[in-house]
């Protein structure tokens, strides 16, 4: 089958999983034709069923449904008919679901990526008979939902299979107060894009992973100058926005945390991430290897000048850029996040999930359950080829060996650090990304910027 | 005035006369019934639930009475304050520039001919009936430190306009002064055309050249015209939205952040109704009192 | 000159009329240089978009031979095509036709409603006597002095409880309470002669046919300054249909182009085409109706 992998790119990633993945890989996506993709099944693929566990299918062993009727499933980019390749991607896994659950009709949603948070919050505000039963939401913005009784838990419809399929720390990652308020879907790391011909351009050695931050700020510098054509090439950049954390990974590496585990108190004002912040600083103020514009420089900026202009050799992003570059054969390669002060490996993470709105039906809640569980299955891999486009949240699903972009990020997952849950995530979030935008741009020094953070964001916690 | 209302005792009326009465007046309530409904729907009811919200705490699902508290949150808000001065630096640079503008283009334009009057009117008013939202994508671009047509045409390097908190709304600025407010100069031409010509003739009799004219007798005459462009102006100003949002969402680091931009971020991306409430009551007032200051400053001696 | 006899007497009329042609002439380049900049980037090829010195003069292909043009002009000319606008259409899936068609459905609908009721409130507030009419008509009038955004809040709220989020029905319902058109045609009707209303009440036409079938259509001037206001204010609108719209294929243009922004980044070609699609019907529609237009501002209709 023809399958277009930015298409289905655009519409499976776009779980805000890190909202930067959304807004990334919406822009990514949308410009270019539809590109048939070779080897189109990373997990269909003979070769990499084998791993599969029985817990993989545990639908199997459900009664069918009690509720007949229809399903809203919110999802971002989807255009009603099956116009293009995402949208026959869902259809399919819609009719997958339908089928082994005949009297359930799932109605798509299709919402626009750009302000598609604001979109889904608004149609979860008004109610109504055309509200989403089930929606994709990043598990950091998870806990407003569930703080504001929005989501349902999932607990009573997860079954011990499902608790030992899914990894550990991403099933900790949608617990709210005792309870989980979301399937989980995958997990997209915070790693670094490296475009290979600029560095053999400039003769930089491509790194290993265990490269160190000096390594990466020298290469950085050797990879920012002028080309004959006039063409300025930078050596980093990186998305600076309200709901973005990309840059975050360089405050935790240096040992930085936003806020303390238990998401009570604000810690970005450590001397560890004071130190991190320093050092994304000096990329921009002193060394200037980075874009005039960083700082308030939207994804879609980047990835262009990644893809498009070619000027761009390093910039930080999550997995979902990987299928827009193989289909539009771009040069890439991906390492984690240099090792900073920190020792180690660290970086920053989000987890994609399918919520259900609670609501007085319970025979629909437990359909919208039913389907939340199919989406984030080893069956709807196997339904649906290519569907899983960052390291899936479950153990029974194996990434495909041949994509090797996919598997180092899923080499990431155990050190990466998924944003701590608070009901104000959304203001704390923007609070921390205006500050460091602040000192990028050289208007505040680093300490004071993370300070005055803290200043906004620590009454937002109490009133949590 | 409440004493001229023309409304009349019933005390009087017997029941034949109160029906012929209302027979009377029946028609006058059915033709401004639609309208009035759609205002008491969507304007007065939803300005009473806001004067409501703005004391509660509320969001998506909840509702608590606060009291207080919300205003007392945006004393100490540092984002509403920057948000405040932001709105008032944008209002205090962009109204004198339209209105300084406005008068002198009007003036420039008077001497000719009608139809040129209307060729200029027309073009300065091209864009005024395009989207803001379109002038401020347009904007953007010319703003962008690499390509952008502002950066080629001064020759200036790369310089990131809207990337720096400390250019970023000077920038923004920039592009509304670059407006011509094309509202200010065809009202000021009306004024002027009617301002009477033998006062100009005696003052030229008595040898004031026309700039003295121009500052003696048109700028005077003109006061209630300014008196209006400037609380309509200032209000639009401090209403500013469009231009922001498009053009840098408020960042970086709240640096165009303005009162407007505030109350759809705290509304719709963070739910907190009660406090975007209480932001939107805050921006009824400074309206209300700039227009009743800038009324008894400028209306106190004009003269017909 | 037709003019002169107004015009003050100028100690060198000649110099001074010129320099002010110039400034007018200076001023109008820079007023219309966005939309310049806006069309001859959405027609320029997507290679010439980013180039230094940008390409801003349209040279039809058969001439753009660099040899038979001047080196200035060669460097700064392109031949316009269409390629921005059919990746426009293709990229948003012709969702871009949508937008267009909503944003259409949107302003005439608002557009139709105002007319009729602003209509017969105008008319109920010129000659209809009620008690609480004047009250009434102060009331609707003070509304000017509310900011939007104190509404859009509780707005929010009522229409996603009606049911109405996300629909056409949703953006036009809260549009219809606005002040000005009742303002405009009671200020109008009240200049008309009451004499032909009257000499048809007494040959027995009630008051509907009154209305429908002699005060509207003696009101036909004011209902085109009316509706050509209207439906440019629907068409502009942003806000609102921002907040209420959420389906890709339901939103307007506005709102639509704004989203090309975050999708499409620096593809300024295929944004510049959108601007136009969504700048051109306006301004079209101005340059076919300016009269109207310019008497909507002098009546102080309208911002710019």
């Amino acid at each position: 089958m023809s399958l277009n992998r930015r298409r289905a790119l655009k519409l499976l990633a776009a779980v805000p999983v890190v909202p930067a993945a959304l807004r990334g890989e919406a822009a990514a996506a949308q410009d270019g034709t539809p590109v048939a993709s070779p080897g189109a099944s990373p997990v269909a693929s003979p070769g990499a069923t084998p791993g599969a566990s029985p817990a993989a299918s545990p639908s199997v062993s459900l009664p069918p449904l009690a509720y007949t009727g229809s399903l809203n499933w919110y999802q971002f980019g989807y255009t009603p008919g099956g116009a293009t390749a995402a949208s026959q991607l869902a259809d399919q896994a819609v009719a997958a679901f339908q089928q082994a659950n005949p009297g359930v009709t799932v109605n798509i949603v299709g919402v626009p990526f750009e302000g598609g948070q604001q979109t889904l919050d608004t149609a979860l505000a008004a109610g109504g008979s055309d509200a989403p039963d089930i929606f994709r939401i990043a598990s950091d913005r998870l806990v407003k939902y569930a703080a504001e009784n929005l989501a349902a838990p999932i607990d009573p419809f997860l079954t011990d299979a499902d608790r030992a399929d899914i990894y550990p720390n991403v099933l900790a990652g949608v617990a709210y107060e005792g309870q989980h308020y979301a399937w989980p879907l995958w997990v997209p790391p915070v790693g670094v894009y490296l475009n290979p011909e600029i560095f053999a351009e400039q003769g930089v050695e491509l790194p290993g992973d265990d490269w160190t931050f000096d390594q990466f700020r020298q290469a950085a510098q050797t990879l920012t100058f002028e080309r004959e054509d006039g063409t300025q090439v930078f050596g980093f950049a990186a998305a600076i926005q309200p709901d973005i954390i990309n840059v975050w990974a360089f405050l935790y590496a240096d040992g930085g945390e936003v806020l303390s585990q238990d998401g009570s108190t604000y810690t970005f004002d450590s001397p560890q991430a004071v130190s991190g912040l320093q050092k994304l600083t000096d990329l921009a103020v002193t060394d200037a290897v980075t874009p005039p514009e960083f700082g308030n420089q939207m994804l879609a900026d980047v990835i262009a000048a990644f893809k498009d202009q070619k000027a761009l050799a390093m910039y930080l992003g999550a997995s979902g850029d990987i299928a827009t570059y193989v289909a539009e054969n771009i040069p890439f390669e991906v390492r984690p996040m240099p090792i900073g002060a920190a020792g180690e490996h660290v970086t920053v993470g989000g987890l994609g999930t399918f919520a259900v709105r609670r609501q007085d039906d319970q025979a629909r809640v437990e359909a919208a359950m039913r389907f939340g569980r199919f989406l984030t299955s080893a069956d709807v891999a196997a339904a649906v080829p290519g569907y899983f486009l960052a390291p899936p949240a479950r153990q029974s699903i194996p990434i495909d060996p041949a994509n090797a972009a996919m598997r180092k990020f899923g080499e990431m997952v155990p050190f990466t650090r998924l944003m701590p849950q608070t009901p104000a995530w959304g203001q704390v979030s923007a609070a921390v990304n205006a500050q460091i935008q602040a000192a990028v741009t050289g208007a505040v020094p680093p300490e004071e910027a993370l300070s005055i953070a803290g200043e906004e964001v620590t009454p937002l916690l109490e009133q949590g | 005035m409440a004493r001229a209302l023309p409304i009349r005792s019933a005390r009087t009326a017997t029941p034949s006369r109160r029906r012929a009465r209302w027979r009377r007046w029946l028609p006058g309530y059915l033709f401004v019934l639609p309208s009035t409904a759609m205002f008491a729907i969507f304007l007065f009811g939803p300005v009473i639930w806001s004067l409501l919200l703005a004391f509660q705490d509320a969001s998506l699902t909840q509702r608590e009475w606060t009291g207080l508290d919300n205003f007392r949150g945006l004393l100490d808000d540092r984002v509403f304050r920057k948000a405040l001065r932001n709105t008032a630096l944008f209002a205090a640079v962009t109204v004198p520039v339209n209105l300084l503008v406005a008068l002198v283009l009007a003036g420039l334009m008077k001497p000719l001919a009608a139809r040129w009057q209307t060729f200029f009117r027309a073009a300065y008013y091209l864009p005024a009936v395009t989207s803001v939202v379109i002038l401020a994508t347009v904007w953007r671009w010319m703003f962008n430190p690499r390509f952008g047509a502002i950066n080629q045409l001064l020759d200036l390097g790369p310089v990131p306009w809207l990337a720096r908190p400390n250019l970023a709304l000077w920038a923004v600025i920039l592009s509304a002064a670059l407006t011509i407010p094309a509202a200010g100069v065809v009202m000021y031409s009306a004024a002027m055309g009617s301002i009477p010509g033998d006062l100009y003739e005696a003052a030229g009799l008595e040898g004031a050249g026309p700039v003295r004219q121009w500052w003696d007798i048109t700028v005077p005459l003109l006061k209630p015209t300014t008196l209006y462009l400037v609380v309509m102006y200032t209000i639009w100003a401090f209403e500013v939205f469009e231009r922001v949002y498009i053009m840098t969402g408020g960042g970086p680091a709240y640096a165009t952040t303005t009162i407007v931009q505030l109350i759809f971020d705290t509304g719709f991306r963070d739910w907190q109704y009660g406090v975007a409430s209480a932001q939107a009551v805050v921006l009824f007032a400074l309206v209300a009192l700039a227009a009743a200051v800038q009324f008894r400053w400028l209306r106190s001696d004009v003269q017909y | 000159m037709a003019t002169t006899r107004r015009a003050p007497r100028r100690p060198n009329p000649a110099v001074g009329k010129w320099l002010a042609v110039a400034v007018l002439v200076a001023t109008t380049l820079v007023s219309l240089f966005p939309l310049f900049w806006m069309l001859s980037t959405a027609f320029t090829p997507g290679s010439a978009t980013i180039k230094t010195p940008p390409s801003l003069i349209p040279v039809p292909e058969a001439l753009l031979d660099p040899s038979s043009l001047p080196t200035w002009v060669a460097e700064r000319a392109y031949g316009p095509t269409l390629d921005n606008f059919q990746r426009l259409v293709d990229q948003t899936r012709g969702l871009v036709w949508r937008w267009l068609l909503n944003s259409a459905v949107i302003a005439v609908s608002i557009t139709l409603f105002h007319v009729l009721f602003d209509t017969m409130a105008g008319y109920g507030f010129a000659r209809k006597e009620f008690p609480g009419r004047v009250l009434l008509f102060g009331l609707l009038l003070s509304t000017l002095m509310i900011p939007p955004q104190v509404t859009l809040i509780p707005n929010f709220l009522l229409i996603s409880r009606l049911g109405l989020a996300d629909s056409n029905l949703g953006v036009i319902l809260p549009g219809l309470a606005d002040v000005f058109g009742i303002f405009l045609m009671r200020q109008y009707l009240q200049t008309l002669p009451r004499e032909v209303e009257d000499a048809a009440r007494v040959d027995g036409a009630g008051e509907w046919s009154v209305f429908w079938g002699i005060v509207l259509p003696l009101a036909k001037p004011a209902v085109a300054t009316l509706a050509i206001f209207m439906f440019m204010r629907s068409w502009n609108n942003f806000i609102w249909p921002l907040i209420v719209l959420r389906s890709g294929d339901r939103l307007t243009l506005p709102v639509g182009v704004a989203t090309l922004q975050g999708e499409f980044a620096t593809d300024v070609g295929l944004i510049m085409a959108g601007a136009a699609v969504a700048a051109v019907p306006m301004i079209v529609f101005f340059l076919l109706f300016q009269r109207y237009f310019l008497d909507g501002i002098r009546v102080g209709a309208l911002k710019g």
